[in-house]
């Protein structure tokens, strides 16, 4: 009994770092994907081919791959050490890794991100900006009065198939050692020699995810009160 | 000096000359129509006139003062100020799905009111009383526009819900919002099913009676002749001929407006065959 207990708790603990490395990245890939998505349709020409060659780097290599990339940053880029980081930061060699992590996901989904607001964007009909010009709106004011809605209910539903992905991808942050739920289970899987933990685990997933689909489908159908 | 003055418009599309100098001028309450096959340049004389195309040379000049060319020490604020001098009524309506008929015809009325308000900390309890006193005579007032183009019981409707005549019928209403000084009409009736163009030309045909001033392109010939005070006929981005109804209708002179109507009277007959 009080063996599945301590697999619980250890495993709420690694759910705690999936759930903070899922939150985060929403909270700052969200806004950032705009930013990005509108550097890449921006006139200036340098930005916006920038824009989209990082675009075309991020979304054709694996999210390992440039979470180890960020690992290795401060050795090989700075000359320096992720303890030296830490410690300029006054966190734990943990948390570093963690912020490592944070960033490689960050990056990542804000370029997705990007794609989804981009193709959002430009399915805007040329007659919305139109009509809000003719009525003396200003350019931002087309936007956040007339456009940003619109944009929401058309990408909500590719955002809502990143966001579950997202869900997903937090257990690559045991690449650096992150402790998330998956990494805890396999410890507990290995430690107490039972498969249960992966069970667990296998639960936790799906209610979170079940969690996320009733929420954005429901966020969904508040948007669909009107036909496009 | 007429009320309305176009002097020379001229505007390219890359290779494309699509106006070659078009200048009429039009007073104060005249309804001015604007017909002549597709791709004449109709629509874009429109989008010249209200700013959402600039031309390239030639200007406009509305109750004395220029629309266009811009003076180089306006800044770009006061295109968007100078664009409530001509009202727009697109041909497919473009009216905003998200907000309700009422929505619609009061957004860009907020919008405007907002900009007289004295005082701009968006704290001060003043100003949100303000806000909320001028968003209400507004929204009586919009009411009021919904009633007089006969949607006194869709205001609450979204534009999905309403039909393209009523549709229509709602983007006049917000036109008419902002009290343009000339009211354009790009085809209104063009993208409606037959059954439903009675009702929306019926409410310009009612606006004519309370003296608006407007410019409307159409092809529905029998109502420019009825509606209008001078025709203007539009062939290869130049103005070929302008009259009265009767003269441009019953005695055309240009070779190229008579050749515009027989083909459109054989249509006709084709049509009733
Ligand atoms: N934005 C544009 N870019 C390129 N060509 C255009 C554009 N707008 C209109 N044209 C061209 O200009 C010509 C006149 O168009 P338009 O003013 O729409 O005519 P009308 O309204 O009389 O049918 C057409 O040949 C059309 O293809
Ligand atoms: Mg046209």
């Amino acid at each position: 009994m009080d063996k599945i207990q301590d697999i619980l708790m250890e495993l709420a603990e690694g759910f705690g770092y999936t759930f903070a490395l899922f939150a985060v990245t929403l909270l700052f890939a969200l806004p950032l994907g705009l930013l990005f998505a509108f550097a890449s349709m921006s006139k200036f020409k340098p930005l916006k081919w920038f824009m989209k060659t990082l675009i075309w780097v991020i979304r054709g290599t694996p999210l390992m791959l440039q979470i180890l990339f960020m690992s290795f940053l401060p050795r090989y880029v700075f000359q320096s050490t992720t303890k030296a980081w830490a410690a300029a930061l006054s966190i734990s060699i943990n948390d570093m890794m963690f912020l490592f992590v944070v960033l490689a996901f960050v990056l990542n989904y804000a370029c997705y991100f990007s794609e989804i607001y981009r193709a959002g964007i430009e399915a805007i009909p040329v007659g919305q900006y139109e009509a809000g010009k003719v009525l003396g709106l200003s350019k931002n004011q087309i936007f956040s009065k007339i456009v940003l809605m619109q944009v929401i209910r058309r990408i909500l539903p590719p955002m809502s198939n990143e966001i579950i992905t997202l869900v997903k991808d937090t257990s690559l942050a045991q690449v650096l050692g992150v402790v998330d739920l998956l990494n805890a289970a396999k410890h507990a899987v290995n430690h107490y020699v039972i498969l249960t933990p992966f069970i667990y685990a296998t639960i936790f997933y799906l209610l979170f995810n079940g969690l996320l689909t009733l929420l954005l489908g429901w966020a969904e159908k508040k948007l669909s009160y009107y036909k496009v | 000096m007429a009320f309305l003055e176009v002097k020379d418009l001229y505007k390219n599309f890359g290779e494309t000359a699509v106006l070659k100098g078009v200048s009429f001028a039009m007073e104060r309450g005249e309804v001015v129509s604007v017909i002549g096959s597709s791709g004449n340049g109709k629509t874009t004389l429109l989008r010249c006139l209200n700013l959402l195309e600039t031309a390239d040379s030639g200007s406009i000049s509305v109750d004395g003062e220029t629309v266009f060319p811009l003076s180089k020490t306006k800044d770009k604020s006061d295109s968007a100020q100078q664009r409530l001098t001509f009202g727009m009524v697109f041909q497919n309506f473009n009216l905003f799905p998200q907000y309700t008929a009422l929505q619609n015809v009061t957004l860009a009325m907020d919008v405007q009111a907002k900009k007289t308000l004295t005082s701009k900390n968006p704290f001060s309890p003043e100003r949100r009383r303000a806000l909320k006193e001028l968003r209400e005579k507004n929204e009586a007032e919009a009411r009021q526009l919904l009633a007089r183009v006969g949607l006194e019981n869709k205001v609450d409707n979204y534009p999905c819900e309403l039909s393209g005549g009523q549709q229509q019928r709602v983007a006049i209403a917000r036109a008419l919002a902002l009290s343009p000084d000339i009211l354009c009409f790009d085809e209104p009736t063009s993208a409606l099913d037959p059954e439903l163009t009675g009702e929306v030309l019926k409410v310009i045909k009612q606006l004519r009676n309370e003296g608006r001033t407007m410019i409307i392109v159409t092809h529905e010939l029998e109502f420019a002749r009825n509606v209008s005070d001078k025709i203007i006929f539009m062939a290869d981005g130049v103005i070929e001929e302008t009259g009265t109804p009767q003269e441009l209708f019953d005695s055309p002179k240009s070779e190229k407006t008579r050749a515009f109507f027989e083909k459109l009277s054989e249509k006709v007959t084709e049509d009733d065959n």
